[in-house]
């Protein structure tokens, strides 16, 4: 070893950064998932404060408009997504003590095609009044709102029918328990995001 | 090492009780909100009431359901913030 050439030494880790870092890895279903769950509850946060804010701007147009929704079956539909949410924390807890995750995750599905059937119910109720997004702001809102959520609960619908069809044994590997811890955290940001939205949009005057 | 933790059935209570017991909690606490949003006259008081009760049903899933009082109890405490936040800031605008 030629003693002239410059020593590298590897500087030791930052301790604070590998607590933090240990922190963000501990998450159920990993860091990524948490950053697209923190992303989109922004996302929703921002129109929903447009929307308490322009209602009351505009409080005979959300009045009338609310007037003609349905809450009971919005109130049907939030307990149809509470109990897909504990049907998917069923199926992680199943996973960790090797039992089939297959029927919850066919469970929570389904619950998500329901809420979908009751949405499209609702929209076919609205149309046959001839509103559309250009209606008036409350229109725009509710469609707008409630479209994007129906997508993200479709979204979810798929995820987990695939994990049904791919998860058959009762034995799941590493890899696939954190595939179903976060897609359990997607389907439980999908419940979140309605259960704030439910309130906002059929009861808040 | 974390990862081991994470999926570690010992690391993680076999009951899932808790699971349960939520369910149990969420589903009266939405019919009973349902039954007194639309009975109530008073609106000054309705728009607190509701919001309120989804702010609770959030913690309660980030609890339970998501699992973050037992493996990440910070990520719980910065949802609770955010969506009492959430909750103070809704009611203020609709409360103009």
């Amino acid at each position: 070893v030629n003693s002239s050439e410059p020593q590298i030494t590897l500087s030791e880790p930052d301790p604070n950064l590998s607590k933090f870092k240990a922190k963000i890895d501990n998450l159920p279903g990993g860091p990524l998932i948490w950053g697209v769950f923190w992303m989109e509850m922004l996302t929703f946060a921002f129109f929903f404060w447009v929307f308490a804010w322009l209602s009351r701007s505009e409080q005979a147009v959300f009045q009338s408009g609310q007037a003609l929704l349905h809450p009971s079956q919005a109130t049907f539909n939030t307990l149809v997504l509470l109990t897909g949410s504990w049907m998917v924390a069923r199926a992680v807890a199943s996973s960790r003590q090797n039992q089939a995750v297959r029927p919850w995750l066919l469970g929570t599905g389904v619950s998500g095609v329901l809420f979908i059937a009751v949405k499209i119910w609702e929209y076919q109720q609205v149309y046959s009044h001839g509103i559309s997004l250009s209606t008036n702001t409350f229109w725009f809102f509710y469609l707008f709102l409630t479209l994007l959520h129906n997508a993200h609960v479709a979204l979810g619908v798929g995820f987990m029918f695939y994990l049904a069809w791919k998860y058959k044994t009762t034995k799941l590997l590493e890899e696939q328990i954190h595939t179903l811890e976060a897609a359990a955290i997607y389907w439980h940001l999908v419940d979140v995001i309605w259960v704030i939205l439910f309130p906002l949009i059929y009861f808040t005057r | 090492m974390n990862s081991i933790q994470k999926s570690d059935p010992g690391s993680h209570p076999k009951s899932t009780i808790n699971l349960d017991l939520a369910w149990f909690f969420l589903i009266p606490l939405t019919i009973v909100n349902y039954v007194f949003a639309e009975k109530m006259q008073n609106l000054e008081i309705l728009t607190p009431l509701v919001l309120s009760v989804a702010t609770l049903k959030v913690i309660m899933i980030g609890s339970e359901f998501m699992e973050l009082r037992r493996s990440a109890t910070w990520m719980l405490w910065l949802m609770a913030i955010f969506f009492i936040g959430l909750n103070l800031s809704l009611i203020l605008l609709l409360a103009r």
